[in-house]
């Protein structure tokens, strides 16, 4: 925790107890009053500091100060204040919380005496308080204090966290388990995090599920969550293990400050709380003389078992003997037993495994090991015996276990696979030889050319596919693409109608040569032209850039064409099929200049 | 033609032509490369392509002869040629059944009945996107020919993909199978020492680097050591040692 942030919690906690004062009935009754508190009244030398905090109160708008009291051997540094106002049964009430971080250079008890405060003819005096500091490094076995890290109301610790050991002093790799408990007299908002203890010296192993249970410290009454480890120490000496951190939430109770603020009702506020344990020291010893053959550093206890997978075996084929390993300790770190074979047969580790039992309240496992052993000629070759060492340490000696020696015949080779390994599977028949060629192909798993042409050059048409659809839509969506469009109908019509011009039908191809004229002339011109008469879109042509000239020429076209209808039978088919023409070369030209 | 007809049709009749040359393009692909899974053709002793039969009568010849690691070498190359022939399956199936209880491991399970040659899968990749692609070029194509063909476009790709990766890491890690009766794989000279592995034939392996006459092992993705490169057969080199064998 910073400096910042540790200042803040002891103004925290110093605000807190003077809120609970407050809130005790009789302590405001008299004008001036003074109460101290030393939490905890138990700290090392050159450790953590204690916190003392001063809650002057004062029925007025005046407060004294209390002048520090001088204790040889004891420091006190000021760590915040804080004021607090309130109107309490008609009254004006100040009081002002100061608190201090009180440190010991030395080992012994301390008192310090009462503070003192005077306001005009008011005195008051504060209680004498007791510090007992101990040595550095001293534990304190009566109280979880040494792990508190937060007293939000006072008295215990709410979340504390120990750090425990099976057994102090133990043999190189020997089995250690160290618990972690984390106390908690208060709901944790969620599960705690912890972090496993340092274990520099130590091959840590984790040991089954954490586990949950309740204890009673004192008048409360705590949830206990335990996380296991396996330890063994891989050096000797003075080691240690820890401190272990946790890390949780707790849902702080926070009194009302007075009646009237959220009617009386407390708050809860989430509060962090980061708590670390205490190192643990580990006396390592190392393993007492006298090791019998096969022993490669196990400690704890074991069982060997040593089977070979066949009695029989042709030259050139590998019998496999499998040691297996049982037992409780470092399973992990065995080093398998040593297989003594002849030194005219090949000798190979054909694997190894291990399995690791964590669920029981010690570690233990199994350790396989398989070796094959080859022989290149026939003849009797005789395997081991195995052997395997190991130190006790609940009895403080060495073990030592040996197999029989295995004996492996080698006959002479004849023809691998033809007789199934340990006659567990009888040779199915096998599919006759083929009398004809092929088919032919490629073994490599590579593309063939073509394959990888057709694909890129489908990619590629589904690519321009999609690219001429987007254009198209884009086209469609295009103003002048749909007026030329427009025009293009027009223009369509007009040379239908001319094809189609018969004497008998003259008139009414004139008036319909008329409409699309008049529909390509809004085209042209960006005239919305439904709705409208003729002389309002001829209007509204001329509006959007018509010039005169095109205006006259429509107007004197559509005259012609109405005219057909006057003209003499005779005439009729003559006279629409010149202005059905000049109708269509008008349009044409509006399109080139649409186009343009 | 006039112009007013000329209008919107050219990037429909380029893309309509670019459709005709893929599928012509396919068409001649596939005419050519037609004889791959099917046709019986006189077997080549060189080049990419082997005969099935060969392969198959060397596997089958092997097993017979309890040479457990030829047999599967041959035989799974065999079965890349034809994966679905039943005598192939059959044979190889029981080579590496009798390998496997030769070292006293399980057999393995028999392969899948529908399987494709590398090849077939190639071209099927390619067909999907072909579809694809012209089902694309219909004018108006209703929501399940746009499904279909978004379908199409993706299983054609992702078999691509899933193409393209087994062809690299055969590239960088070609199967291979232990031929020798045991082959020991162990640490190179400048690497920690450790036990070798000892491989047995028929073991299918994976080959990594190779370092004068030693080549890297690799089982499960995993290198586990140096081995002597005579001891054990690229699959698909397994058509060169077919050259003096019998033919069918």
């Amino acid at each position: 925790m910073s400096g910042t942030g540790r200042g803040r919690g002891v103004l925290a906690r110093a605000a807190f107890l003077a809120l609970a004062v407050c809130a005790i009935p009789g302590t405001s009754a008299a004008g001036l009053a003074i109460d101290a508190t030393l939490v905890p009244d138990r700290i090392t030398a050159g450790g953590e500091p204690a916190t003392l905090t001063l809650l002057i109160r004062s029925s007025g708008l005046g407060l004294p100060e209390a002048p520090v009291p001088r204790v040889p051997g004891l420091t006190f540094d000021p760590a915040g204040s804080a004021q607090n106002f309130a109107m309490i049964q008609g009254r004006i009430e100040r009081s002002v919380t100061v608190a201090y971080r009180v440190r010991a250079g030395k080992p012994g008890r301390y008192t310090i005496p009462p503070f003192r405060v005077a306001q005009g003819k008011e005195s008051a005096v504060s209680g004498t308080l007791l510090l007992t500091v101990l040595p550095p490094g001293a534990s304190f076995p009566s109280t979880p204090a040494p792990q508190e890290a937060w007293r939000g109301g006072g008295g215990p610790p709410e979340v504390f966290a120990r750090l425990l050991v099976d057994q102090d002093h133990v043999y190189w790799n020997q089995e250690i388990i160290a618990r972690l408990r984390i106390y908690a007299r208060v709901p944790l908002d969620g599960a705690p995090d912890w972090t496993a203890p340092e274990t520099q010296g130590f091959w840590i192993e984790d040991l089954g599920a954490p586990t949950a249970g309740s204890a009673r410290i004192g008048d409360h009454v705590y949830v206990v969550n335990e996380i296991r480890w396996a330890l063994f120490p891989t050096k000797t000496g003075r080691l240690t293990v820890g401190p272990a951190k946790v890390r949780c939430r707790i849902n702080r109770v926070i009194p009302a400050p007075d009646p009237w603020s959220s009617l009386g009702f407390p708050d809860v506020e989430p509060v962090d709380v980061a708590v670390e344990t205490d190192l643990v020291p580990i006396t390592v010893e190392e393993v007492p003389g006298g090791a019998p053959e096969g022993y490669t550093g196990a400690v704890g206890s074991y069982s060997l078992a040593v089977r070979v997978d066949r009695g029989t075996v042709p030259a050139g084929e590998p019998a496999i003997v499998t040691t297996v390993l049982r037992g409780e300790g470092n399973v992990a770190s065995l080093h398998d037993p040593e297989v003594p074979a002849p030194s005219t047969v090949r000798r190979y580790v054909a694997g190894a495994s291990t399995q690791i039992d964590r669920t029981g309240n010690t570690l233990s496992g199994t350790r396989t090991q398989q070796v094959a052993i080859l022989a290149d000629g026939p003849g009797m070759v005789r395997v081991g015996p195995v052997r395997f060492g190991w130190f006790d340490p609940s009895e403080g000696r060495f073990h030592s276990v040996s197999s029989e020696s295995i004996r492996i015949r080698v006959t002479p080779s004849t023809g691998r696979g033809t007789a199934p390994a340990g006659g567990v599977r009888a040779p199915e028949p096998t599919a006759p030889p083929r009398v004809s060629h092929g088919p032919v192909g490629t073994v490599s798993l590579g593309p063939p050319a073509g394959s990888l042409a057709v694909s890129g050059l489908a990619l590629a048409a589904y690519a321009g596919l999609l690219v001429g659809t987007a254009v198209r839509r884009r086209r469609a969506r295009d103003p002048r693409a749909i007026r030329r469009a427009a025009l293009d109908a027009a223009g369509r019509t007009v040379a239908a109608l001319r094809g189609r011009l018969a004497p008998g039908t003259a008139e009414a191809s004139a008036r319909r040569t008329a409409e699309a004229l008049l529909a390509g002339l809004a085209a042209r011109y960006d005239v919305r032209g439904a709705g409208l008469s003729r002389a309002e879109l001829l209007a509204g042509a001329a509006e959007r850039g018509a010039n005169p000239t095109v205006r006259e020429e429509t107007e004197q076209l559509l005259g012609a064409l109405d005219a057909i209808a006057y003209a003499p039978p005779d005439a009729r088919a003559r006279d629409a099929a010149r202005e059905i023409a000049a109708a269509a070369a008008l349009l044409s030209r509006w399109r080139e200049e649409l186009a343009r | 033609m006039s112009r007013f007809d000329r209008g919107g049709r050219g990037i429909e009749a380029s893309l309509g032509l670019a459709l005709s040359l893929i599928i012509a393009a396919a068409a001649a692909a596939i005419a050519a490369g037609g004889s791959g899974s099917g046709g019986a053709v006189a077997p080549r002793a060189s080049g990419r392509t082997a005969d099935a039969s060969a392969l198959y009568n060397a596997g089958t010849g092997a097993l017979d002869r309890g040479d457990l690691g030829r047999a599967v070498a041959f035989l799974r190359a065999a079965e890349r040629v034809e994966p679905r022939a039943a005598d192939i399956r059959r044979n190889l199936v029981e080579a590496r059944a009798r390998a496997a209880a030769a070292r006293g491991a399980e057999s393995p399970g028999a392969p899948a009945a529908i399987r494709l040659s590398a090849a077939e899968a190639w071209w099927f990749a390619a067909g999907l996107l072909l579809l694809g692609a012209a089902l694309r070029s219909v004018p108006r194509g209703g929501g399940i020919v746009a499904l279909a063909r978004r379908a199409l476009l993706v299983a054609g790709l992702l078999l691509l993909a899933w193409l393209s990766l087994r062809a690299r890491e055969e590239a960088t890690y070609p199967e291979a199978v232990v031929v020798a009766p045991s082959l020991p794989a162990g640490p190179a000279r400048d690497e920690r020492s450790r036990p070798p592995y000892l491989l047995e034939a028929g073991e299918e392996v994976r080959l990594g680097r190779t370092r004068g006459a030693l080549v890297e092992i690799r089982v499960a993705g995993t290198p586990i050591g140096w081995a002597e490169r005579s001891g054990v057969w690229r699959v698909a080199d397994a058509p060169g040692y077919t050259a003096g064998l019998p033919r069918p």
